[in-house]
C-alpha cells in the first residue's frame, strides 16, 4: 500500500463527526453498554477505545510533527488489525449514543470507519463474498434474484397481484432475508396475508427488488449501494405507489433515511415500517377481528426500529390488541433494549460472538417467564430463535407480524 | 517598577503564546476542514466548507435559541446527564464552575487593572466604580476570598477526580497517559495558586528586616488607592494569608519573597500555557467541543424531526 493510501482519509468523515471525536469525554458510559465488549471483555471493542485510536490515527496522520510533540505516533500494522477487529465486532446496535452524555451519534462515525478499514482492505473476509452477491445477483444469499417471491409458493391462498401490479396503493419491500431464508417465510406471508383480509392493495416489486443495500453500507462499502437505491425507488416510482412498507427494519431505516440522503432528494412516496401501516388499519377499524392469543409476551425492541427509527409504541399497542396476550417488559426495553446481537454484520465475521450477545438477551426473556419473544425484525427472530434453542429454553421467537395473524386466524 | 516590569514580559509572552495557540489552532481546523460537508462535494475548497459550516449552523442557532439556551444550562453547566454517578458529577461541576470563575475574575481583573487606566482613568475613579473597582486588588477582602473559595473548589474537585482515578476506579473508567499530562497539570494549577499569592503577600507585606506587617499603606497608591483602604483584607484569602504568616518565620527579605513570587508565578503560567497547548491533543479538548456537540445534536436531533 502507498503511503498516501495507508494515511486516514478524512473525506470519510463529516466535520461534525470530527468535532463528535474531539467532545468525547471519556467518561466510559459506553463501556457497560456497549453489547460485544460485554460478553468478550476486549478493550478494542467499546466506543471509548475506537474513538481514541480514531483520533490518535487522523492526527498522527495529518498533524505531522505536532502531533508527534503530544505523544501521538501513527498506528503499526498490528494496531490497525486490532483496531479493525473492534470496529468490525461492534452490532451497530447504537446504545452507546443513548447513553453517551453528549449524545455523540455513534452509529454512523461506526460506519465511517468501516469505510476508512475498507480503504486499507482490513476487514472480514466474508465481505468480499457479500459484496459480490450484492452487487451481482442483487440479494444477500447470492440466490437468482428472479426467486424472491418463492415464499408466496404452498400460501393457501395467496393474495392476488403480488408481482409488480401496477396502480397499487402499496408496495411491500420484502428485503432478502425474508424473501431467501425459508426460516424467515412466516414474516411475509403473515403480513399480506393481513394486509389482504384488510382490504390493502398490496404488491411486491417481485424480481425488480435488489438489496436495499444496507448490508453494503454498515459494512463500509456504501458507495456501491447508491445504484441499489437509484434501482429501487425507480422501480416503486414506476407502480405509482403511494406507500412503500417493510417489515424489516433494516430496510426500513435504509429507505426511510439513508436513500434521501443518497440520492440527494425526498423519496416521491410515503416510506412505514409494517407496525406503522398496521397500527394506523387497527386505529381506523379496519383490521379483521383479532382472536385469542393465550401467551405471556415479551416484546424486543429492534435496534434499526427503537433507537435509530424511533419506533417504540407502535408494535407494543399492536400486542395489547391482541385478546388475551398478557405483554410483560424485560429489565431493559424501548431505547435501552438489549442488542440481539444480530446486527451490523457483525455475525458474519464473528458468529460466537454474537451468539453470546444473544444468550444475554433471551435470558431477559427468561427472567420475566415470557413464553413468546416478539419482534419486529426477521434478524432478530432469528437470532433470539438460536439463542433460545442453544440455551434450550422454551421460549418461542415470533415476529409482531406473525402474532397478529395468529390472532387474525382465531377471530 | 519592578512590578510594571514582570507584567510587560507577562504581557509579552502571554500574546506571543496566544499568538501560537491561534496558529496551532488555525492549523487544526485547517485539517478538520478536508472532512465532508453534507451537501457539498468533499473536494469543495475549504473556505467554502468554513464559510457554509459557519452559516448553517447561525441559521440552527437562530432557529432553535431557546433549545440551544436549555442545552447549554442544562447539559453544559449543570451536567444534568451525569446526576446517577455523584462523585463523578460532583468533581465535574467543581471543576468547571470554580475554573470558569477563577476565568471570568481573571479577565474582568484584566480589563480593570490594565485596560481602565489606559482609557484615562485615574486609581481613584477606577476604585468608585461599583463592584469593578475592587478588582483594582487582590487585597481588597472580598476579591481576596473569592479567589480563595473558588481557587479551593477547583483542588476538592481535582481531589475528587485523582481519587476516582487512582483509588476508587469505577469499572468503565479508562486512563491513557496523556489524560495523566492533563491531570498532573490541572492539580499544579489549582495547588499552585496558593504558594504564589503566599510568596506575593510576603513580597508585598515584609519590612526590612524580614518583618511580616500587612497594612494597605506598603501598597503604592495606583496599586491600591487609599479609598479602597476599608476595603483591605488580605487575611479573607485565608490559605495564602495562613501560608504567609507560617513562612514569615523565616525572617527573609521582600526581596527574596519576590523571587520566591516570581519562580512561583512563572511556574503557574507555565503549566497554564502547556495546557492550553497540549488541549486539542488531550480529552480535555472536550471542555470546549463537548457543549458544541451537545447543543448541535440536540439542534440536528430537532430538525430532523
Amino acid at each position: 500500500m502507498k503511503e498516501a493510501e495507508r494515511r486516514v482519509n478524512l473525506a470519510h468523515f463529516t466535520l461534525w463527526q470530527l468535532l463528535e471525536l474531539e467532545a468525547c469525554t471519556r467518561c466510559g458510559e459506553c463501556v457497560e453498554t456497549c453489547p460485544t465488549f460485554v460478553a468478550a471483555g476486549d478493550e478494542t471493542i467499546h466506543p471509548l477505545t475506537k474513538i481514541a485510536q480514531a483520533k490518535r490515527f487522523w492526527k498522527a496522520d495529518h498533524l505531522g510533527p505536532l502531533a508527534r510533540l503530544f505523544g501521538l505516533r501513527p498506528p503499526d500494522e498490528e494496531e490497525r488489525a486490532a483496531f479493525a477487529q473492534g470496529v468490525y465486532q461492534c452490532t451497530l446496535c447504537a446504545h452507546c449514543r443513548i447513553v453517551c452524555p453528549v449524545g455523540i451519534d455513534t452509529r454512523p462515525l461506526w460506519i465511517a470507519l468501516r469505510e476508512q478499514l475498507v480503504d486499507w482492505g482490513l476487514y472480514p473476509p466474508a465481505f468480499d463474498t457479500l459484496r459480490r452477491s450484492v452487487t451481482e445477483q442483487h440479494n444477500i444469499a447470492a440466490q437468482d434474484n428472479a426467486l424472491r417471491l418463492l415464499w408466496t409458493e404452498n400460501m393457501d391462498p395467496a393474495p392476488q397481484g403480488l408481482d409488480r401490479r401496477p396502480g397499487a396503493e402499496t408496495v411491500y419491500f420484502v428485503g432478502c432475508v425474508a424473501a431467501f431464508y425459508p426460516r424467515a417465510y412466516g414474516v411475509p406471508r403473515s403480513f399480506v396475508q393481513i394486509l389482504a383480509r384488510s382490504g390493502q392493495e398490496v404488491t411486491t416489486l417481485g424480481g425488480e427488488e435488489w438489496c436495499c443495500g444496507f448490508p453494503l453500507h454498515i459494512a463500509g462499502m456504501g458507495r456501491r449501494a447508491e445504484a441499489l437505491a437509484r434501482h429501487n425507488v425507480r422501480a416503486v416510482a414506476a407502480l405509482g405507489a403511494r406507500q412503500v412498507v417493510m417489515t424489516c427494519p433494516s430496510c426500513y431505516h435504509t429507505w426511510r433515511y439513508e436513500y434521501p440522503r443518497w440520492l440527494g432528494e425526498p423519496l416521491p412516496f410515503r416510506v412505514v415500517h409494517a407496525v406503522e401501516l398496521l397500527t394506523e388499519l387497527l386505529e381506523k377499524g379496519r383490521l379483521p377481528p383479532l382472536g385469542s392469543f393465550p401467551r405471556r409476551v415479551t416484546y424486543h425492541d429492534p435496534c434499526d426500529l427503537g433507537r435509530t427509527g424511533g419506533i417504540y409504541d407502535a408494535p407494543r399497542r399492536l400486542l395489547r390488541a391482541v385478546p388475551d396476550l398478557e405483554l410483560v417488559e424485560m429489565a431493559d426495553n424501548r431505547e435501552h433494549a438489549l442488542c440481539c446481537g444480530g446486527g451490523g454484520d457483525a455475525e458474519m465475521g464473528y458468529p460466537d460472538l454474537t451468539a453470546a450477545v444473544g444468550r444475554r438477551r433471551i435470558a431477559q426473556a427468561r427472567d420475566v417467564e415470557a413464553q413468546v419473544i416478539a419482534s419486529a425484525c426477521q434478524q432478530c427472530k432469528r437470532t433470539l430463535a438460536e439463542a433460545a434453542r442453544r440455551e434450550r429454553l422454551r421460549i418461542r421467537a415470533m415476529d409482531v407480524v406473525e402474532i397478529l395473524w395468529q390472532s387474525i386466524e382465531r377471530g | 517598577m519592578e512590578h510594571e516590569l514582570r507584567l510587560r514580559i507577562f504581557w509579552a509572552i502571554h500574546l506571543l503564546l496566544l499568538g501560537l495557540f491561534g496558529l496551532e489552532t488555525a492549523f487544526i481546523l485547517a485539517t478538520v476542514l478536508r472532512a465532508r460537508l453534507p451537501g457539498l462535494p468533499a473536494d469543495a475548497p475549504r473556505r467554502r466548507k468554513l464559510a457554509v459550516a459557519l452559516g448553517r449552523g447561525v441559521r440552527l442557532t437562530f432557529r432553535h435559541l431557546g433549545l440551544v439556551l436549555r442545552a447549554l444550562v442544562g447539559d453544559g453547566l449543570l451536567h444534568r446527564r451525569m446526576t446517577a454517578h455523584r462523585r463523578r458529577w460532583l468533581a465535574h461541576l467543581a471543576v468547571l464552575w470554580a475554573w470558569l470563575g477563577l476565568g471570568v475574575l481573571s479577565i474582568t481583573t484584566g480589563f480593570v487593572v490594565e485596560i481602565l487606566p489606559r482609557l484615562g482613568l485615574t486609581p481613584d475613579r477606577i476604585a468608585a466604580v461599583p463592584l469593578l473597582g475592587g478588582l483594582l486588588h487582590a487585597d481588597v477582602w472580598w476579591v481576596a476570598l473569592l479567589n480563595e473559595l473558588l481557587g479551593l473548589i477547583a483542588l476538592l474537585g481535582m481531589g475528587l477526580i485523582l481519587y476516582r482515578h487512582a483509588f476508587r476506579r469505577e469499572s468503565w473508567l479508562r486512563t491513557l497517559p496523556g489524560d495523566r499530562l492533563v491531570l498532573a497539570l490541572l492539580t499544579f494549577i489549582a495547588l499552585g495558586g496558593f504558594p504564589t499569592e503566599t510568596f506575593r503577600l510576603l513580597a508585598d507585606y515584609t519590612l526590612p528586616g524580614g518583618i511580616f506587617a500587612p497594612a494597605p499603606a506598603l501598597i503604592p497608591a495606583e496599586r491600591l488607592p487609599p479609598s479602597l483602604y476599608p476595603l483591605w483584607g488580605p487575611q479573607w484569602g485565608f490559605i495564602g494569608y495562613g501560608g504567609a504568616r507560617l513562612l514569615a518565620g523565616l525572617c527573609l527579605s521582600a526581596q527574596t519573597w519576590a523571587v520566591w513570587h516570581n519562580v512561583s508565578f512563572w511556574l503557574h503560567f507555565a503549566a497554564v500555557s502547556l495546557l492550553l497547548f497540549a488541549l486539542p491533543f488531550t480529552r480535555f479538548a472536550h471542555v470546549l467541543f463537548a457543549p458544541l456537540v451537545v447543543v448541535g445534536n440536540r439542534m440536528l436531533g430537532e430538525e430532523a424531526r
